[in-house]
């Protein structure tokens, strides 16, 4: 279940109309007060003009008692708008003319309960109807400075209040179209800010389907817009990342399938030999080289012997040493001449897999009987003889060139065959170059050199010494490097 | 030594000039970058100046013997020049001089493809 969120656009829409009506509402307050001050101070102006006027031209009438004359300067002042009356009272309060004629002769009373003075120190009353009145008064002076009293007109302080209703009106109309602007301006604004999340969301949401080419589209310049980018970078990442993981399970998967090939050729015992032993020793590199030895036995107590090496690694070089192995167990049997045999394993594979490939083998002949080794090799290094009875170290290199470069009878014409008497406490040494090329930490490699003054060190010794004193010897030249061929090393000695 | 590669013009010939060790670890950093050198014309005949190198492992033979088949395949050429005395060995011990041609010195080099000519 997805969880319930309070939305951006709510938010945003919340908070733009909260700052939207904050600043009407100011913004009224100001105004309003504005136009009040405005307004009373007009009123203020028109009474105070009322109420001079009569107080300049009613004197002369009330001195000579014109009370008709007196009461149309009064009844003309009431012409004007809001005034509720007008009248003039002498010095006692006796009031000498009226707007309405019953009242003269009468005190004067205020319209009301007095209520405050304005800015321009005249009071306001509130009558007992509930209206506000202003009252303006002003000296009324006759000719020859003579004071006759105080012309009174009161205003209807309503007036204002009327005024100021049009203003509430236009500002609360003002304000609706404020809201509805910032609503429609808050909309646009969360749309333009949630759409490009959502697209964001929706993106990371197929990535995490495992989908890594879903791009997400935002022309936006700004943060989202970066964020959408690094988005795509971050999926772009992952791809090859996952890509390269592929890869390498593939690769994994490879090396796995070469070395089972590799491991189901190698020959897990050897035949039983009489007075001769055999020892062996294999690793493969982690790309697995394409090394390959084997002791055929032949008719006769004759042994085919083998050391050889695809140049190449994984699948490709294992399956051409596959090819390599059948054809040579087939050709060994078939023909005691190595030289045939190394002839045949040339054309056989030149026919089934053409140029592009090429493999050193060295290839021996052992008659256990007559004790005598006839070998032949197709570009592969020197090999080694221990001579039990000296004791020195022979190394034997028959020229050849290597399986697969040259055909038929440029191979052939080649091939040097040497033969070797085998004595008691002789030993063989076979090796691949994964042991004359292993490279120390530092620089330089093994070379052949170390190599036979291993077996010079450990020749009068079993074979399977043999072999591993020149493993460990190649271990702590490297220093424990990561071997980068495969190494393979055969010995056979004989012992009787 | 690390392995480097780097091409010069003599005329029409190009001479690549290769120096440090070439072994299963480097040998792809050679195809990549004598396929870019070669993939940057038609068909052209090379010299593989190899002054510099200092070991040659059987995986850079095999590039080597890749690389001349290609360039014939396309109607190209080469040649190897100044073999150190090692490689030399190998060079014939494993039957590439049966294969691609050799000389002592890229001038030589330079000079068989006119004679050729």
């Amino acid at each position: 279940m997805k969880e319930k969120h309070i939305g951006i656009r709510r938010e945003i829409i919340t908070v733009i109309l909260s700052l939207t009506l904050a600043v009407t509402a100011i913004m009224s307050f100001l105004l309003l007060n504005i136009q009040k001050k405005s307004l009373t101070n007009e009123v203020e102006l028109r009474g105070l003009s009322i109420t001079r006027n009569i107080a300049n031209n009613i004197a002369d009438f009330i001195l000579i008692k014109y009370d008709l004359e007196a009461a149309k300067i009064l009844k003309e002042a009431m012409q004007n708008k809001g005034v509720r009356y007008a009248m003039v009272a002498d010095q006692n309060g006796i009031i000498l003319a009226h707007n309405d004629m019953t009242r003269v002769k009468t005190v004067y009373a205020p319209p009301g309960r007095r209520l405050y003075s304005t800015p321009g120190n005249n009071a306001v009353y509130e009558t007992e109807s509930g209206e506000k009145v202003i009252e303006f008064t002003a000296a009324v002076v006759a000719k020859r400075k003579a004071r006759i009293g105080v012309a009174y007109v009161g205003i209807s302080y309503d007036l204002i209040g009327n005024a100021l209703k049009k203003t509430y009106i236009d500002i609360t109309l003002v304000t609706f179209i404020a809201v509805f602007l910032s609503v429609i301006g808050a909309f646009l604004l969360s749309t333009a800010i949630t759409k490009p999340i959502y697209a964001l969301a929706e993106g990371a949401r197929i990535a995490g389907t495992g989908d890594l080419n879903h791009k997400i589209l935002i022309k936006n310049r700004n943060e989202l817009g970066e964020l959408a980018d690094a988005f795509n970078t971050m999926t772009d990442g992952l791809k090859k990342a996952q890509q390269a993981e592929i890869e390498k399970l593939a690769m994994e998967k490879e090396l796995e399938i070469a070395w089972k090939i590799q491991d189901s050729l190698l020959p897990k015992s050897f035949p039983e030999m009489k007075k001769y032993e055999v020892a062996a020793f294999y690793s493969p590199a982690k790309e697995i080289g394409g090394d390959y030895y084997d002791v055929i036995p032949l008719s006769g107590g004759r042994f085919g012997i083998v050391m050889a090496d695809v140049s190449g690694k994984g699948i490709p070089a294992a399956l051409i040493m596959t090819m390599l192995s059948g054809i040579l167990n087939m050709e060994a049997a078939a023909n005691p001449d190595p030289v045939t045999v190394l002839t045949k394993l040339n054309e056989g594979l030149l026919a089934k897999v053409g140029g592009g490939m090429f493999a050193t083998v060295f290839y021996a002949v052992l008659d256990t009987a007559g004790n005598s080794l006839e070998m032949v090799s197709a570009g592969h290094h020197e090999i080694f003889v221990y001579r039990g009875a000296a004791p020195r170290v022979e190394s034997y290199c028959p020229k050849g060139a290597a399986i697969g470069i040259l055909r038929g009878g440029e191979f052939g014409a080649r091939l040097e065959k040497i033969t070797l008497k085998v004595e008691t406490g002789d030993k063989l040494l076979l090796f691949t170059d994964g042991i004359s090329e292993a490279r120390a930490d530092g620089g330089g490699r093994f070379g052949m050199e170390r190599a036979a003054q291993s077996l010079q060190k450990n020749g009068g010794r079993p074979c399977r010494t043999i072999v591993d004193g020149l493993v460990g010897d190649v271990e702590i030249f490297t220093g424990g490097q990561e071997q980068s061929d495969d190494i393979a090393v055969l010995s056979i000695g004989r012992n009787a | 030594m690390a392995f480097e590669i780097m091409e010069n013009e003599d005329g029409e010939i190009i001479i690549v000039e290769l120096s440090g060790e070439l072994d299963s670890s480097s040998v792809a950093a050679f195809s990549l970058g004598f396929r870019e050198i070669t993939g940057k014309r038609s068909p052209k005949k090379y010299v593989l100046d190899l002054k510099g190198l200092e070991f040659i492992s059987s995986a850079g033979w095999t590039a080597f013997l890749n690389e001349f088949k290609q360039l014939r395949a396309s109607g190209g050429d080469l040649k190897l020049a100044a073999m150190r005395q090692d490689a030399k060995r190998v060079y014939s011990l494993v039957g590439v001089d049966g294969v691609i041609e050799s000389h002592e010195t890229v001038k030589e080099a330079v000079k068989s493809y006119a004679r050729k000519s």
